[in-house]
């Protein structure tokens, strides 16, 4: 199924989670993740399974040090 | 039990007179500095007149740790030297961790102040009671690998640990730093240089024993703790697994890992190699620690026939500024320049710096091969690296150029040389982006002693979700407003600069560790702060007054710095932020001035600074119980 992913469009199979996503896309640091435009909240991110045509945004976070 | 505060011990050595003493700073003052910087600023301060030489025999420098010190809990180990800074010409401090801290501690001392300068080269000997200041010319000139040999040898033990100057603060290197198990420094400010100055080659501890907490219970609960916390936190399990370079690849991927002397924020050609996860998979011999830390972050990589393990391994820090900013693809001439800067007593931050703004000059014709001693200097040549800081460290042709630090340096070569230095207040910026973090980039620009990555909380993680801990952390000290990207810049965020600038100040002020203890990702936030300071030491204390206590540090640092002719007009970001970067996912990308102004002057209204001139004002200063300063 087709959704977009960080301003780009992907091809992702249906019942793929966030979980999966990100380490398809090889995110290894804390993330924040908007779903069509709405935070999901630290608690929804690891069962989220993504809908089609769903807008992702993903943002590293990246600290100090 | 409670509400007592106790008294800090003092140690005072006069190296004009050769003379030590012990001084008793009373509980009721020492709680208004309790530790750290603010320890060091106070007895630097009191008997120091504006206008003094940095290198001259009239500054004051300081060895700190708090009241805090030696209790046995991760992050706790950290020393704050504090003395007037020749590079920036302001008050100057500098942090570093390792053993070196609590053994100061342990010795009964919270603050050594050296005063004056020896007539020759000498080392300062504690052991408990036993004080002994001893010749050091035999290790002047030494590398601090062979010199600390070298004092064991003369002590006849290996129960010590060392802090001590290389060639670098022995030659009066602007940025020289001081080093501790040859591996740790006290980097920025250039406090290896005024250490230097005083003829003093290093301070030595016996190894002691560690302070017992006053509430063991209490104590245990939050120590005990540490495992479960560090299984459950991402971020600072990472940051021990892949050290502080664990995040370059990903600032690299954004297009904000400072490159090619921050002319552009990425480094395709390179990242990968310099990241924290290749130096893990390639050639890290061990994980190592400071006293009682289960975080473990530090680097020890060996790459055989050329970087010993015995000086550690590169942070992000060093990395980048060996690495991206000089175009550096090599790991292995990236953690060789870590070693010799280790070796020499050089702050990598602006030794790195310095160099990449040297190979812009050169690209650009400003210098050439006749100013360089013939060495090529363009960006990615990284054999050029241990040759030119040994020349720096032993002020050699044209390393004696670049001994002054960028800013400096560029001014010899006029105004379109300094068009291409990257620093506040002389002082070299390190590698987050103000592009990127436009709250770090405030207070790049305000931060009394130059620009500092240390010295408050980073935009990103005001992104996280408002139930993440980041965020749950942050609303403790009144941060409520999350954000959908870092970038942006408006008044909450001007205030979230102003108070983990405050809470990072208190930091420096305990001696914790910036990475166990902080107001969001960090593995302790601040109602365990509060905690420490209670069962710890019997400090009935609350986040109200520990934020004072850093808020005070930033006022005194200030204070001087106004007597010193500082004013705005020195809390400028260089003119590279605000060019368009080159290439990669940032191409284009700038920091916008007019926001930038506008929060710095909410930042000083914020801070009771005066708009005018930026400075602390009276009523500030009172609030404070800085009245004595005006
Ligand atoms: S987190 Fe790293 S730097 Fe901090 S105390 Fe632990 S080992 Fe030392």
């Amino acid at each position: 199924m087709e959704v977009i992913c960080n301003n780009k469009t992907m091809e992702i199979e249906v019942k793929t989670t966030l979980s999966d996503l990100l380490r398809i896309l090889g995110y290894r640091n804390t993330v924040a993740v908007f779903i069509n435009g709405k935070q999901l909240l630290t608690s929804q991110i690891e069962g989220y399974v993504i809908h089609e045509k769903d807008n992702i945004k993903i943002i590293r976070i990246l600290g100090g040090g | 039990m409670y509400n007592k505060f106790p008294n800090g011990n003092i140690l005072n050595v006069d190296l004009n007179e050769g003379k030590v003493s012990k001084e008793v700073l009373p509980g009721e003052i020492y709680r208004l500095y309790p530790g750290g910087s603010s320890l060091g600023l106070y007895l630097a301060m009191r008997d120091m007149k504006p206008g003094i030489d940095p290198l001259g025999v009239e500054n004051n420098l300081v060895f700190s740790v708090s009241a805090l010190t030696g209790l046995p809990i991760s992050g706790i180990s950290r020393v704050n030297v504090t003395a007037k800074s020749p590079l920036t010409g302001g008050m100057g401090d500098s942090q570093a961790g390792g053993f070196f801290p609590v053994h100061i501690k342990a010795n009964g001392l919270d603050a050594i102040v050296v005063k004056g300068k020896a007539d020759k080269p000498l080392y300062i000997f504690i052991d408990g009671e036993d004080v002994q200041l001893r010749d050091a010319s035999s290790l002047w000139g030494k590398v601090t690998g062979e010199a600390e040999k070298l004092i064991r040898e003369d002590l006849g033990r290996d129960d010590v640990e060392i802090a001590q100057i290389g060639p670098g603060g022995e030659n009066l290197v602007n940025y020289a730093c001081i080093i501790n198990m040859c591996n740790r420094a006290n980097g920025r400010n250039g406090m290896g240089a005024v250490m230097g100055s005083k003829n003093l080659k290093a301070i030595v501890v016996a190894k002691g024993k560690s302070q017992k907490p006053v509430d063991s219970d209490g104590f245990f609960r939050l120590s005990k703790s540490v495992m479960q916390r560090l299984e459950e936190n991402g971020s600072v399990a990472g940051l021990g697994k892949y050290g502080t370079d664990g995040d370059l690849e990903g600032f690299n991927e954004e297009g904000f890992l400072p490159t090619n002397n921050w002319t552009t924020g990425y480094f395709p050609e390179g990242a990968k190699n310099i990241t924290g996860e290749t130096m893990y998979e390639t050639i890290l011999k061990e994980r190592d620690t400071c006293y009682s830390c289960a975080v473990r972050c530090k680097r020890v990589v060996e790459v055989p026939g050329m970087v010993d393990p015995l000086y550690g391994g590169p942070e992000y820090e060093t990395t980048a500024t060996f690495g991206s900013y000089c175009g550096v693809t090599s790991l292995e001439y990236v953690s060789l320049a870590n070693q010799m800067c280790n070796m020499y007593g050089l702050d990598t931050i602006s030794c790195g710096a310095t160099i990449a703004f040297a190979m812009e000059a050169y690209e650009k014709g400003l210098i050439d091969k006749t100013v360089t001693d013939g060495i090529d200097l363009r960006f990615g040549n990284g054999e050029a690296l241990p040759v030119l800081i040994e020349k720096i460290a032993n002020k050699e042709g044209f390393g004696k150029l670049l001994a002054l630090g960028s800013y400096r340096y560029a001014q010899t070569l006029g105004e379109e040389a300094v068009d291409l230095t990257v620093t506040v207040k002389k002082q070299e910026l390190p590698a987050h982006m103000p592009q990127y973090k436009p709250a770090v980039g405030l207070v790049y620009a305000v931060n009394p002693f130059g620009a500092d990555h240390q010295s408050s909380e980073h935009d990103p993680f005001l992104v996280m979700p408002e139930d993440s801990m980041e965020r749950r952390r942050l609303a403790q000290l009144g941060i409520q407003k999350g954000y959908e990207d870092p970038f942006t810049m408006d008044d909450d965020k001007v205030r979230f600069a102003w108070d983990t600038q405050k809470y990072f100040s208190t930091l420096d002020t305990l001696c914790l560790c910036q990475f166990v203890w902080g107001p969001s990702w960090e593995l302790y936030g601040p109602d365990e702060m509060v905690e420490l300071c209670k069962t710890g030491i019997g400090w009935e204390t609350s986040l109200y007054e520990l934020m004072q206590v850093g808020e005070r540090r930033i006022n005194m640092m200030r204070a001087f710095n106004a007597k010193e002719g500082f004013t705005k007009e020195d809390d400028l970001l260089p003119k590279k932020i605000f060019t368009p970067l080159k290439g990669g996912p940032t191409d284009g990308v700038v920091l916008d001035k007019e926001s930038h102004e506008y929060a710095k002057g909410l930042y000083y209204d914020l801070a009771g600074w005066d708009r005018d001139n930026g400075n602390p004002t009276e009523s500030t200063l009172k609030k404070l119980s800085l009245q004595w300063m005006l």
